[in-house]
């Protein structure tokens, strides 16, 4: 036994924030409700894949990988943060600060994100397969309406690929780093048995209320009002169904609205770090939320307008 | 010799409470024994010497530097160990995860360097075997220990120990006991406790906090002389002893004024601190 230590620490801050996320990443990719979201958001993709090109609908994929690997990263970024701060009596008296453990926390937000890119690539791969045409999205199904009553450009009737790797891009990539970014500062603010997961459930709701009151209730889904709802929501279903039928396409810019979702990631990842009223950078932290807030300001209105 | 902890005048308050009210101490290379009862500011002080809190008034130097400054508190953390009263564990981590997870904290980035110090941490505590098991599966005791290896990381100069033998069984104990005098050697210990055998087998220095305020500073020796001529063994309890209670042999250990036909005994730390404490209280107003 010998109370001789192998070296004092060499202090490379990156290199340790760097070893940091990777610590948190694993505890991300190994936390079971992330896996069992990976592995439904994957089973989507594959029963597409087995349906053919058909029947192939890359919009399906792209809500369904928003709720089966977006929702459940809220209540696992929440998770991995609080339990994280079970040590929180010792963790200030180490020299590593507050801001660069959230950092690492946000850093393995990048997990989900990632699983999502490799369901994206395989998307892009069977869409490019199976519909090389223009028409990535169904606005080119008849009767679908586009442009709604204000009669503004519906890009998406006119789809490029720009637009369509841009909304898919928001689903499978920007919801699951945002809904995990959002659970970490989340978790960083209130502390609550079961707050994770009712984040989720309010996020979850609010999405699917504001879209599906746009989309139905009558005379409503084209007003300015419901526009501007679905367009500064998280997350947009640029399509409206009646069952299995598209019956319209939203008006607005996918492009916008992806940079708008990721100035929101970007919001909660600010967020999540402001919690650490000791750090010596407040003052650009206050910048860089404002920079954040008129960001997403003007590419909400980006997603708006198209 | 600059002490490696050094407070002057330190007040800290909860709301209207003063945990801590007017500190001063100078410690050096050794272990100090920090005494008290609940509620006497003695984890509010652990966590002042930890860096965890800033005090609202006086001054803290650890290590020759000033913990108000940002950059100067990161120096000392750099060479400080801390063992928090109660310390939760992540959800997830193993043993060796756990400990590999602070050594990342306390910026050991060189993987191989790190996880060799963190096997040293391990071994010293005695967890090398369940190294690869859940924190969860742990007993309290490999708990407190794991929490101990932690802390003994990097080999710091100034250790921090908030009642760390809470949960040890005897052997643990003494392997606490034989790690922590080791560490004495080249580094400033200083132990919270309840347990005045662990004091009295253990340090070489003694600090009472009472109300926040350090009652005793001073050797063991020179707390224990505090109670001689005042520990008594007799047939019967005396009712107007500052504490008494029946010994394992029938007899009642009373501390204070003699009982009739009782006998002078030597006096224990423990004696000598619950004498102290009964002292302090009756000459507060």
């Amino acid at each position: 036994m010998t109370v001789t230590g192998t070296g004092t620490p060499r202090v490379d801050p990156p290199r340790v924030l760097a070893q940091l996320t990777l610590v948190q990443a694993r505890r991300f990719a190994t936390h079971p409700l992330f896996l069992v979201g990976a592995v439904l958001a994957a089973v989507g993709l594959v029963q597409g894949l087995l349906a053919g090109p058909d029947l192939w609908r890359p919009q399906n994929l792209v809500l369904a990988t928003a709720l089966w690997l977006g929702l459940p990263s809220v209540v696992v970024g929440y998770r991995l943060t609080i339990t994280e701060e079970a040590a929180s009596p010792l963790l200030p008296s180490t020299p590593v600060p507050a801001t660069s453990r959230t950092l690492a926390l946000c850093g393995a937000c990048l997990v989900p994100a990632l699983a999502g890119a490799l369901l994206l690539v395989g998307t892009i791969a069977a869409t490019v397969a199976w519909q090389p045409s223009a028409d990535l999205l169904p606005a080119g199904i008849e009767g679908a309406t586009t442009g709604g009553s204000l009669n503004l450009p519906a890009y998406l009737t006119a789809v490029g690929w720009a637009d369509a790797i841009a909304h898919w891009t928001e689903g499978f990539v920007a919801a699951p780093f945002g809904g995990a970014a959002l659970g970490v500062a989340a978790a960083r603010w209130w502390r609550l048995p079961g707050g994770g997961v009712i984040v989720a459930v309010g996020l979850g709701l609010l999405v699917l209320v504001v879209n599906a009151a746009a989309e139905n209730v009558p005379g409503v889904g084209h007003t300015w009002p419901a526009r501007l709802a679905v367009t500064v929501s998280p997350f947009v279903l640029w399509e409206t169904q009646a069952g299995d039928i598209v019956t319209g396409v939203r008006a607005g810019s996918p492009l916008g609205h992806l940079s708008y979702a990721m100035c929101l990631s970007g919001l909660a990842v600010w967020a999540a770090l402001a919690k650490d009223t000791s750090s010596p950078h407040r003052v650009l932290g206050r910048r860089v939320g404002l920079a954040l807030a008129i960001a997403a300001a003007l590419t909400a209105t980006w997603a708006l307008l198209g | 010799m600059t002490p490696t902890v050094d407070l002057a005048d330190v007040v800290h308050r909860y709301g209207s409470t003063t945990a801590l009210d007017r500190v001063t101490l100078r410690l050096e290379t050794g272990v100090t024994g920090l005494l008290g009862p609940n509620g006497a500011g003695k984890s509010t002080l652990m966590r002042v010497l930890a860096t965890v809190i800033n005090p609202d008034g006086g001054t803290v130097r650890l290590l020759g530097r000033d913990t108000a400054d940002a950059d100067q508190r990161t120096q000392v953390r750099r060479q400080l160990g801390y063992l928090p009263q109660e310390l939760g564990f992540p959800r997830g981590f193993t043993a060796f995860g756990f400990v590999d997870y602070l050594a990342l904290l306390k910026e050991f980035d060189d993987r191989p360097t790190r996880q060799a110090e963190v096997r040293r941490a391990l071994d010293l505590v005695g967890l090398r075997d369940v190294a690869t098991t859940r924190v969860r599966r742990l007993s309290g005791g490999m708990r407190r220990r794991l929490g101990l290896a932690q802390a003994l990381l990097g080999d710091p100069r100034l250790l921090v120990l908030d009642e760390p033998s809470t949960g040890l069984d005897p052997e643990q104990r003494a392997v606490l006991r034989t790690l922590l005098s080791r560490a004495a050697g080249h580094a400033t210990v200083v132990v919270s406790t309840h347990q005045t055998e662990d004091v009295a087998a253990l340090c070489d220095r003694v600090v009472v906090l009472d109300s926040g305020q350090v009652a005793f500073d001073g050797s063991v020796a020179d707390l224990v002389d505090h109670a001689a001529g005042r520990v008594w063994v007799a047939e019967h309890p005396d009712p107007d002893a500052a504490a008494q209670w029946r010994t394992g042999t029938g007899l009642h250990r009373n501390l204070g004024t003699p009982p009739p036909g009782a006998h002078l005994v030597e006096p224990t730390l423990e004696d000598a601190y619950l004498l102290l404490r009964n002292d302090t209280a009756r000459a507060t107003p």
